[in-house]
């Protein structure tokens, strides 16, 4: 183990202040003694990092996801004090509120025959990969809305149900949206790709519900064993991206006004009353609700196909829930005992929160809300729920993927794209792509066990585990 | 005068080295490009920019990000830098032809520049810098 740390629970680990210069708390992390082989020294530099930041509460804290990113690392969760904190897009991303979504159907595998087919026909409905253009033709005042309204703008043009909404985090929209506080250069790369998927690490499977952990939350969040469902993986695209990319400008300037001393520029932050610090919020919203609109869009896609090839009914397909896993939002939490209204950043890490909790739907008020962790290509990814130990421990906070190991690079030179397409399809599961190099880049071998993963958050409680689902068919960006 | 990928567990993180700024600047738009796109490209068409930035580093930042916009936005393959810079503004003219999937696709999406451990040196008649592409 790399040293200056301490083990402090069976699955938690501590970093103390003094570890870099400047931490004003401890950074926590949580790894099961298997996945600390996998712990980089350079995402542990940049935890420490993010506890020099004014106003962070309690620890930094990362997930057992992570892994080295730039400014925070992949995995991290940091909550600022609202009054006194700051928000830093180093905290989000560049892709803000990339998130995953699961939905159900009527199906199961003998009704699959077609499956080829249906990937085909999912592949030509869904642009997919680098230059990939959206063929909906968004006028100005609809991309407003759409981010000021977010998947309410999507199914009021008729992209989906009102019941979506009520399974999406937020319901699928920040209120805190300021679309003036989104640039024209990000306008202009947002409505050519509204409805797209992206490439890299993004995609839509095919997926059947191979095992059931937890009876009771499985049947409250509509899930089967056997099932055919489908998720899927994206974010704000290149609006978001731009919002980002405008909005550190500003704030690196930001960061010198308020006299705020940080060992990373890629942590360029401002304090959240500021003006500037409301700006990158209002944008950043504004991105996430994009984001949550584009999810729809392509909801509304895959039950096309599916209603004009399997012979069931739009409404047959129902959103499990949609959650962001790159945003920082505010939140009341509990800190030593007072509720505080906190800036909760999570980057690679999804939101988790338990039983009872504001923003949960009502359906799911006594279970807690699903937390969606998606598998690497061809691996397993998994349906858990939300616990009152996250809303105790980690700001109702868990992991998000399985989390790297491989650079792409890496990936790229020890298999074939090629090679990985066969393997898998002999595993029954077909992989659609634009290009084999986008295959090799996101082989299963360049992540993390998923299994081991979640196994740590489900044994520290932090979310639990409900079901796991296998992919059948995969389309890669 | 090159460019060379580096290990990166999430991102892309490349190395430029050049003989002169101008020149480094140009590699890092042939990296950027070579990241996002594959296959040769022709010089059909023609975009100018203007950038401003207090440092080098600002500049260079700068560049690549508009580079991702103006190639994003136009869907312009890119494949050919003429750089110059005076004092705090850095002028490029970028030549390039249209995207086309079949001949160009493949790459990998970038989604922004960021500022990890951005700095360029100079040793001797060498500059050189790392920057990380979020992918």
């Amino acid at each position: 183990m790399i040293e200056g740390i301490t083990k402090i629970g069976e699955y938690e680990w501590e970093l103390p202040v003094g570890y870099v210069k400047g931490m004003l708390v401890p950074g926590r992390f949580f790894l099961s003694e298997k996945l600390t082989a996998t712990l980089e020294e350079g995402a542990l530099q940049q935890l420490a990092q993010v506890a020099t930041m004014p106003g962070i509460i309690n620890h930094s804290l990362a997930m057992p996801d992570i892994h080295w990113g730039y400014g925070f690392p992949i995995g991290g969760v940091a909550a600022f004090d609202y009054q006194t904190g700051v928000i830093s897009p180093g905290g989000v991303g560049f892709d803000i509120n990339c998130g995953v979504r699961l939905l159900t159907t009527p199906l199961t595998l003998k009704d699959l025959a077609q499956k080829k087919e249906i990937l085909d026909a999912l592949y030509d409905a869904v642009p997919v990969g680098v230059g990939a253009r959206s063929s909906l033709r968004l006028s100005d005042k609809q991309l407003e809305t759409m981010m000021a309204d977010g998947a309410g703008f999507a199914v009021a043009e008729g992209y989906g149900n009102a019941d979506d909404l009520l399974h999406c985090e937020e319901q699928g929209r920040m209120k805190e949206a300021e679309p003036s506080h989104v640039s024209r250069k990000a306008r202009s790369r947002g409505v050519p790709q509204s409805g797209t998927l992206g490439a890299g690490n993004h995609f839509l499977e095919i997926q059947t519900v191979d095992e059931i952990y937890d009876e009771s939350a499985a049947k409250a969040f509509g899930i089967e064993k056997g099932q055919i469902c489908m998720m899927v993986h994206c974010g704000s695209r290149g609006l978001g991206h731009q919002v980002c990319t405008d909005h550190l400008q500003v704030l690196e300037q930001a960061t010198s006004k308020y006299h705020i001393h940080l060992p990373d520029k890629q942590l360029a932050c401002a304090p959240l009353t500021s003006p500037e610090g409301k700006a990158y919020f209002g944008g950043m919203a504004a991105a996430a609700n994009y984001a949550w609109a584009n999810r729809q869009i392509i909801t509304h896609q895959i039950r096309k196909v599916l209603t004009r090839m399997c012979g069931i009914s739009y409404d047959d397909i129902r959103l499990v829930y949609d959650v962001a896993h790159n945003v920082a939002k505010i939140e009341d939490h509990d800190i030593n005992g007072k509720n505080t209204r906190v800036c909760v950043h999570r980057k690679g890490a999804t939101r988790a929160f338990g039983p009872g909790c504001p923003d949960v739907p009502l359906d799911y008020a006594s279970t807690g809300q699903p937390v969606i962790i998606p598998g690497s290509m061809g691996s397993s990814s998994y349906l858990l729920k939300g616990t009152d130990v996250a809303m105790n421990r980690t700001f109702g906070s868990t992991c998000h993927g399985a989390g790297r190991v491989l650079s792409r690079s890496q990936a790229k030179k020890k298999i074939q794209g090629k090679t990985i397409r066969e393997t898998l399809g002999k595993a029954g599961i077909m992989v659609k792509a634009p290009h084999d190099s986008a295959i090799a880049e996101e082989a299963p071998d360049a992540y993390k066990s998923s299994l081991e993963v979640v196994s740590v958050v489900h044994n520290l409680g932090i979310s639990r585990l409900v079901a796991r689902l296998e992919p059948v068919g995969v389309i890669k960006g | 005068m090159s460019f060379e990928e580096k290990e990166h567990t999430a991102d892309i993180l490349m190395h430029i080295r050049a003989g002169n700024l101008e020149d480094l600047f140009s590699e890092a738009g042939h990296a950027l490009m070579k990241t996002i796109y594959r296959g040769q490209t022709k010089q059909e068409m023609e975009i100018s920019i203007q950038v401003v930035g207090e440092t080098p580093e600002h500049l260079l930042h700068s560049f690549l990000s508009e580079l991702l916009f103006e190639s994003e936005v136009a869907n312009i393959v890119f494949s050919e830098f003429l750089v110059t810079i005076e004092d705090n503004k850095a002028r490029i003219i970028m030549r390039g032809e249209p995207f086309c999937s079949p001949v160009h696709g493949g790459g990998t999406e970038v989604k922004g520049i960021s500022w990890h451990n951005l700095s360029i040196t100079r040793e001797k008649d060498e500059y050189s810098c790392d920057i990380l592409f979020d992918v």
